[in-house]
């Protein structure tokens, strides 16, 4: 818990040192006002459904809104359970760190002294990639790895066999490229340390101590209660139910598929704020673990994606102008998920949504909580300045590969365009992408004209160099060098 | 369809009572008659589907959940635990239909890994019998095979040290086994898990649309939970929503439905094989078989079987024909009755609590109003008690999993039902007075969790001779 935070028995708070504003003393959580922005955002943003829960002052406030599946008209309440799609890999994180807290695994070795027959398609870096890579997105991994291999609790074994020939996008160490297969194998990590399916495994070692009882990895332990489903549609209508639950397989559960209520979320945020302690007092990680986690194992370039300006171990971490702060977010067959820690003001906010334009809606409403209960400016949205940079383009010209994905930047008509094509394994996922790249820096393009489904407004197209001095592009956080 | 009703005027002929003048269903009047029952008989929630003067009604009552207060719906979807048998025995005939299958070949001649403790028995038993519950298989063997698609052709082979209730045909013996053995028949015909193989040949061509099996499935529906709790009171949510295995599923451990599916399950069938949309999936003759008396039921009572034919319990009401069949998870039991000289369908879905005597209250009201049928006078000793002696009973009887012990003191019957072996632990033994309802009739008094009253126990001889006791329609052998 931050000290630099004082609250009295009426809610009342009070703010020192570097994070704070001059006057911050007699604020409240204001649950009437907030519970109107949540409806008021919500409706505006076509967000079918929606639950929020606020840490202030070591309380969790509970809001919710709207429904969770339009077609059975069930209402979103506070308990209600939503798919966090990616902010699973922070509950794989913690239980790996926790692992590797008890002595059970080194964090630094490879992972192939867990795992004897880990292979991917390049030798070197089946010998060398470590746990702390795979949690910090720098492996390399390619991420996008979508193997189903069934529903049995062999999956992530099976999964693990099935990476023989998956890509690494860039050496290992050399940059954060995102990466959920990394996720699958660090699943698959703990069952091996611990012989226990991941599900059990994330169920005894961190949901049961960390009082997480709303939180649940399978679909038959999610029926027990009101549970969200995710829905689809044009931007500015109203979104219909998506047609499955969920589209991931149960070998990408580590990477994407845990489901819990927006308190059991923050309860887990708390954890963390709390330096491994549970609300009952229970120490689930040691306070060193949980600096660890937030420590940054790299920068990240592009900043914008999912707003991150560097990763630890699992955290997305943040720089709202210059208050730092971690969290994560999550995307799951409609439902979108927003995780927000700002340790400096002990404030931790959880939004769960299940569709419509979610990720405005959640820009929009945590530009205001953030500002009153943090005192935290949330960067403006991406897009390209007023005024236009000059650029270097023959720096950026060219052709850039990574698994499945060929980006080829070139000039055309006079502009300057971005042709994004899925290629081998991943050639029916979307016919090419073809955007305009508008300069925002010198290394950064703001591109148009992706589509609703891959950016509601600009997507961040990020140029860089790699470790190596290997010329690369990054979009979506997936890092692809330059071939030609 | 049945032709000797007019709609919504008046029954006659084989259907029943001489005049029998058909009611028109009054959908008003039945919803408070439902609340009423099913609150008075502690049931938090409760969907029901009745086809009558060719119309189908759907009414809803209650709440899905008692922890999330989500109310139910008729578009909710149930656990309608082994009514699921009907599913799997209607996917078995149109494998038969097919010319894929012959009903009265040997299971090994479709599964040569199938076997049993008794290698000799196990090699005469035909699909024929799988169906029919003549097998002489066992009915508990619930064994978790795990959640992958090699979940039935695991639990084949771990079946094959499961002993026989019965010699094949000897007598009838209630069995999931036999069913779940009947899946893994269906998966090897049609290369595809009974999952899919219920999807596409059966969900899809008759329009179930809201009739899944896996939970993933079911997390796109309103859903219901299962209760538990004294009788008496308003029972508590379960702890988990679902405690059996997906290698439960052909016999009756996962599928979940609305009401209304289960009800167009039953029409096919009453419609002689076609779907809504004119597609013939059955043929009338597979139709027929599967209605046709394969053999009596000794135990009348406990599932109000009269007799079974392929799949469905035969009802006997008095003189009226009818089919249909029960069904029960862990928290959640589901019953379907079609009578097919009126017409009329009825299936109720619940959640828990007195399930049981909501069915039968409401049932007995429904089919007396809208067919003229009576249903028996519930299970229980005769008003002027009857001398029977307990003599000839006396001994051990054993099947799978359970012994039961008749004695008696100082003339009165008493009986000791205990799970062994495998099933040790499972539930604490009863431990019954038995008073006579009939020379080979007992009723178990006061036995808990099978029968809010009185727990019917037969005592019958297997076509060889030997003599067995009939618990839950299971046949046990006397063995000393």
């Amino acid at each position: 818990m931050s000290t630099n935070v004082s609250w009295d028995k009426d809610g009342n708070w009070r703010a020192e040192g570097s994070w704070g504003t001059a006057n911050s003393s007699n604020r409240v959580f204001r649950l009437a006002h907030w519970q109107d922005r949540l409806d008021t955002l919500r409706a505006a943003h076509h967000v079918p459904g929606a639950a929020l829960a606020v840490l202030v002052g070591g309380e969790i406030h509970e809001l919710a809104g709207g429904v969770l599946h339009r077609g059975t008209g069930v209402t979103a309440t506070p308990d209600s359970v939503f798919h966090l799609g990616s902010i699973a890999k922070i509950y794989t994180a913690t239980v790996v760190v926790k692992l590797a807290e008890s002595g059970l695994l080194d964090l630094d070795a490879p992972v192939r002294d867990v795992i004897p027959d880990f292979v991917v398609a390049d030798a070197e870096a089946s010998k060398t990639i470590t746990p702390r890579q795979l949690l910090s997105h720098t492996s390399g991994l390619s991420g996008d790895f979508h193997l189903d291999t069934g529903r049995g609790d062999d999956c992530l074994e099976k999964y693990v066999k099935g990476c023989a020939g998956l890509a690494v996008d860039v050496p290992p160490g050399s940059a954060v490229s995102y990466s959920g297969s990394g996720y699958s194998v660090l699943g698959r990590i703990v069952e091996v340390v611990t012989g226990k399916t991941w599900d059990v495994a994330l169920q005894e070692l961190l949901c049961a101590p960390a009082g997480l009882a709303a939180t649940v990895t399978l679909p038959e332990d999610l029926l027990r209660f009101r549970a969200a489903m995710g829905h689809f549609g044009e931007p500015g209508t109203d979104p219909e139910p998506s047609p499955l639950w969920d589209l991931h397989s149960r070998a990408a559960g580590p990477a994407a598929v845990v489901c819990a209520s927006a308190p059991d979320l923050v309860r887990l945020a708390k954890l963390h704020l709390d330096g491994g302690v549970a609300a009952d007092g229970t120490r689930v990680l040691a306070a060193e673990t949980v600096a660890a986690m937030q420590r940054r194992e790299m920068d990240v370039p592009d900043k914008w994606t999912v707003s991150a300006d560097g990763w630890g171990l699992g955290w997305t971490l943040y720089d709202w102008e210059g208050v730092p702060g971690y969290g994560h977010d999550g995307a799951a067959t409609g439902q979108y998920s927003y995780l927000r820690v700002v340790p400096g003001a002990g404030v931790a906010i959880a939004l769960l949504t299940n569709g419509g334009g979610a990720r405005p809606f959640y820009a929009a409403l945590f530009r205001e909580l953030f500002a009153e209960l943090a005192d935290v400016r949330m960067p403006a949205p991406f897009a390209p300045p007023a005024q236009a940079p000059t650029v270097n383009l023959a720096a950026i010209l060219g052709v850039y590969k990574r698994e499945g994905v060929v980006i080829t930047v070139g000039m055309r008509d006079g502009s300057l365009r971005m042709l994004y094509e899925f290629v081998d394994g991943m050639k029916d996922i979307s016919p090419p992408l073809d955007m305009e790249l508008a300069p925002v820096t010198e290394s950064v393009f703001a591109a148009s004209g992706a589509g609703p489904s891959f950016a509601e407004d600009y997507m961040p197209v990020v140029f860089s160099t790699l470790a190596d001095g290997t010329p690369s592009c990054s979009v979506g956080m997936r890092v692809a060098p330059k071939v030609a | 369809m049945s032709t000797n009703v007019n709609r919504g005027k008046n029954a006659e002929g084989s259907q029943g009572t001489a005049s029998s003048p058909g009611r028109p269903f009054d959908p008003a009047r039945w919803q408070a008659r439902f609340d009423e029952l099913r609150e008075a008989h502690h049931v938090p929630g409760a969907t029901l589907a009745v086809l009558a003067d060719g119309e189908v009604h759907e009414l809803a009552s209650g709440v899905l959940h008692r922890g999330t207060g989500v109310g139910a719906t008729t578009d909710s979807l149930f656990q309608v635990g082994s009514i699921t048998k009907i599913h799997t025995a209607t996917l078995v005939m149109r494998l038969v239909d097919s010319g894929r299958l012959d009903l009265d070949a040997r299971v090994i001649d479709v599964l040569p890994e199938f076997a049993t403790a008794d290698p000799q028995a196990g090699e005469r038993i035909t699909i024929r019998q799988m169906l029919s519950h003549t097998s002489g298989l066992t009915c508990d063997f619930t064994h978790d095979t795990g959640r992958g698609d090699d979940c039935l052709a695991k639990y084949v082979e771990a079946a094959k040290g499961v002993a026989l209730d019965c010699g094949p045909g000897t007598g009838t013996s209630y069995s999931s086994v036999g069913y779940n053995v009947l899946g893994r028949v269906v998966e090897v015909l049609t290369g595809q898990t009974w999952d899919q193989a219920l999807q596409e040949m059966l969900c899809a061509p008759l329009g179930l649309a809201a009739t899944v099996t896996l939970p993933e499935d079911v997390l796109r529906f309103r859903s219901a939970m299962g209760h538990f709790g004294e009788p008496g009171r308003m029972p508590d949510p379960a702890p988990v929503w679902n405690p059996l295995p997906r290698s439960a599923g052909p016999y009756g451990g996962v599928l979940c439905a609305t009401a209304a599916d289960v009800l167009r399950l039953a029409k096919l069938h009453l419609d002689g094989g076609v779907a809504p949309d004119g597609t013939r999936l059955l043929s009338a003759e597979a139709v027929a078989a599967m209605q046709r008396r394969e053999v009596d039921s000794p135990d009348k009572w406990t599932v109000s079987a009269d007799g079974w034919g392929l799949g469905w319990s035969l009802y006997d009401w008095e003189g009226t024909p009818g089919y249909g069949h029960d069904g029960a998870t862990i928290g959640q039991y589901g019953f379907l009755r079609v009578a097919p000289g009126t017409g009329l369908i009825i299936v109720l879905l619940t959640n828990g609590g007195g399930a049981r005597t909501l069915y039968a209250s409401l049932f007995r009201e429904l089919l007396s109003e809208l067919g003229g049928i009576t249903m028996p006078a519930p299970f229980g000793p005769p008003a002027r008690p009857l001398a029977v002696d307990i003599t000839p009973y006396l001994g051990t009887y054993r099947r799978e999993g359970v012994a039961i012990t008749v004695t008696s003191r100082d003339g009165q019957g008493h009986l000791l039902y205990e799970f062994v072996d495998g099933m040790a632990g499972l539930a604490p033994a009863i431990d019954v007075n038995l008073v006579p309802v009939s020379p080979a009739v007992f009723a178990g008094e006061g036995t808990g969790s099978f029968a809010e009253d009185w727990m019917p126990v037969v005592f019958a001889t297997l076509s060889d001779g030997t003599p067995c006791c009939y618990i839950g329609m299971r046949a046990a052998p006397k063995i000393a």
